[in-house]
């Protein structure tokens, strides 16, 4: 996983370490109000808008790396 | 990592994922800062918690958090037993969503907001009866959209109305509520960009009123504002004067010279700092000058710039010289009796910061902007002037110092004033009137405006007139260290039955304030007393201009007889003394030889 994602996620859901296995089932912090936070954070950081739809879809590391990768082939 | 560190870094991009960052890096260091406990509260939802526990480490704050549930605003507030009870908060952080309270503008309809300022007035009391925590209300952003369309072009009420009418209602309520304080959010969210603000995925997925990448910004306002109520505010600013108060540099400048004042840059930047240096005279911070300068030549640069809006009685204390800044601030600190950590100290030198910072840590000294054109944003962006209310004794402080300084100038000056005089070491010359000083007496009677008793015209037939008839006409010349002063008073004495009347005093402008009348009337007493008189009187015609003589009779014995502009002395009875400081040349015998 890039570093500079997997720090967003370090920071945002308060924990020590992260896999790309992971997801909102395996991250206890992972609730709907983080989940939120998350998002926001990450379209900050990375410079993408996401559609309301996709969002609660995203609840897991693998969903953001293809969204993200998705987002840098459009750009 | 120290928390300036933290938050350099942070400030880099402060982005959301930074402050959850920097959130983590801080809560280490909690015990370095103020711990205090902060409810939110919120109609919608409102997940600001980490970013404001951020922007208040910021200033020295470290919060614990209790997050309501949504929309509960209500019942925690009257509800004895709430969780907010429990959670026994310092300050109560409130936001709320105009969209959330009124649901019914999404169908076009806009209620009053009256109804909604009274319950929510009731919720305020209801919670002053059981804490005196105080309320910090973010007030209404305007609605995302206006289903009334353009009908409040033809007058009808509009969601933004509403909103307005809303915040004006909060702030008045704040006028008059103990501990209630508005977060102005509608005049930031304004200010930046309301669009931004607004955010309708948040919104329809989570209720969020506000979108989170605002809270930054309202964070930062919020956490100034519950800052402001628990941190005193400074007290005094303290300035340098060159390319600080004014562009340029006065030694080098002249008093024209320097930038202060006009229309034109970057005069006017200088101008506009000034004022706002002077709102916060208004706010009741005292103002100090600490400069590397010649002390005579700053004063003389207030003196001779009027059309800059500083004064120099705008300031409080005064320390203009050559000596070390943490000196003079020290000074200043201990003058008027506040404490060096209540004190603001701005300086275009780095180096001058570095030292007061060094020697003087409590001090909050700031290097000020590069640019003038910046100084003023920068003075209103110091959050250590930050006052929530004020009193009538703030607003009336700096007019209090102003007038305590005066009288502190005014003993000062009298006890001076004595070794002043005798530095001069004034000798007055008395001569009678002859062909070689008529010109210059005739010429003062006519000319002399002010130091001048009865202004009476007499011309150069009159008085040799007068002297035939066996009247004393005296010309009165004086002398100092610094040269001779020529003539510069006149006396005209009728004599007749054991009286000697004063017909005309008069003294040049030029000489008064240097007691020199005093002499005069103690030579014109012995002068009286030698041809024979019992008594000496005199008078006082009013003019426009003869004020500053008004007193010279009730001041040296005279009595005031019945018709009220005559007086009246006995001759040689506790007689006038000459002062100490003038010597009279001639010998004094009139009050000897009775």
């Amino acid at each position: 996983m890039r570093d500079d994602l997997k720090q967003v996620l370090l920071d945002v859901l308060e924990v020590n370490s992260i896999t790309e296995n992971d997801s909102s089932r395996t991250i206890p912090t992972w609730d709907s109000v983080r989940h939120l936070r998350l998002i926001l954070a990450l379209e900050e950081r990375f410079g993408v808008t996401l559609d309301a739809d996709e969002i609660p879809s995203l609840n897991s590391v693998r969903a953001i790396l293809a969204v993200l990768r998705r987002g840098a082939a459009a750009a | 990592m120290t928390r300036a560190d933290i938050f350099a870094e942070l400030d880099r991009s402060g982005t959301l994922a930074a402050y959850a960052a920097a959130a983590r890096k801080l809560a280490p260091l909690a015990q370095e800062m103020m711990p205090l406990r902060v409810a939110i509260l919120a109609n919608h939802t409102f997940d600001i918690e980490t970013v404001l526990g951020v922007e208040l480490a910021r200033r020295g704050i470290a919060a614990v958090f209790h997050q309501a549930g949504y929309d509960q605003y209500r019942q925690e507030l009257l509800n004895p037993e709430s969780e907010l009870d429990r959670f026994r908060p310092d300050a109560v952080l409130i936001s709320l969503d105009i969209e959330s309270a009124f649901p019914e503008l999404a169908a076009g309809r806009v209620p009053e907001a009256a109804e909604w300022l009274e319950s929510f007035d009731a919720l305020v009391a209801a919670w002053r009866s059981r804490s005196r925590a105080p309320l910090f209300v973010c007030d209404f952003l305007p609605s995302a959209f206006d289903m009334q369309g353009l009908l409040a072009a033809g007058g009808e009420p509009s969601a933004f109305d509403l909103t307005m009418e809303l915040n004006r209602g909060l702030r008045r309520a704040a006028g008059f509520t103990p501990n209630l304080f508005i977060v102005g959010a509608a005049a930031l969210a304004c200010a930046t960009g309301l669009e931004g603000w607004r955010d309708r995925r948040m919104w329809y997925l989570a209720r969020a009123g506000i979108s989170p990448k605002k809270f930054p910004a309202l964070a930062r306002l919020a956490a100034r504002t519950i800052a402001a109520f628990f941190r005193p505010a400074a007290k005094c600013l303290v300035l340098d004067l060159d390319d600080t108060l004014w562009g340029g540099i006065l030694g080098d400048a002249g008093p024209n010279g320097i930038l202060c004042a006009g229309s034109d840059y970057p005069a006017n930047a200088y101008a506009d700092f000034q004022r706002a240096v002077l709102a916060l005279r208004s706010r009741g911070i005292l103002l100090a000058v600490a400069s590397k300068n010649d002390s005579a030549l700053a004063e003389e640069a207030f003196e001779q710039r009027r059309d800059m809006p500083l004064r120099r009685r705008h300031f409080a204390d005064w320390e203009v010289h050559w000596g070390p800044k943490p000196e003079s601030i020290q000074r200043i600190a201990s003058r008027l009796n506040i404490g060096l950590d209540s004190i603001v100290f701005l300086d275009n030198n780095p180096d001058e910061i570095a030292l007061v910072s060094m020697a003087l840590p409590q001090v909050r000294a700031y290097r000020m902007p590069e640019r003038p054109e910046q100084f003023a944003t920068f003075l209103a962006s110091l959050e250590d002037f930050d006052q929530l209310r004020l009193s009538d004794e703030d607003r009336r402080r700096p007019e209090l110092y102003e007038l305590r300084n005066q009288q502190v100038a005014m003993a000062a000056a009298a006890t001076d004033l004595e070794s002043f005089y005798r530095s001069l070491g004034t000798v007055l010359i008395p001569e009678p009137a002859s062909e070689a000083n008529m010109d210059r007496i005739a010429q003062l009677i006519q000319k002399t405006n002010q130091f001048n008793l009865t202004t009476r015209r007499h011309d150069k037939a009159a008085l040799a007139a007068r002297m035939a008839a066996g009247s004393e006409l005296w010309a009165f010349r004086a002398r100092d260290v610094h040269g001779d002063h020529g003539i510069i008073a006149v006396a005209l004495l009728d004599f007749a039955a054991g009286s000697c009347a004063i017909d005309t005093l008069l003294m040049s402008c030029r000489v008064m304030g240097r007691t020199l009348e005093t002499a005069i009337l103690c030579f014109l007493e012995h002068r009286a007393a030698a041809r024979g008189a019992r008594e000496l009187t005199g008078e006082y015609l009013p003019t426009p201009k003869n004020g500053p003589c008004r007193d010279l009779y009730p001041q040296h014995g005279f009595r005031r007889s019945d018709d009220g502009n005559r007086w009246t002395k006995d001759i040689c009875h506790s007689p006038i003394l000459c002062p100490e400081w003038i010597s009279i040349e001639g010998e004094l015998t009139g009050c000897a030889t009775i």
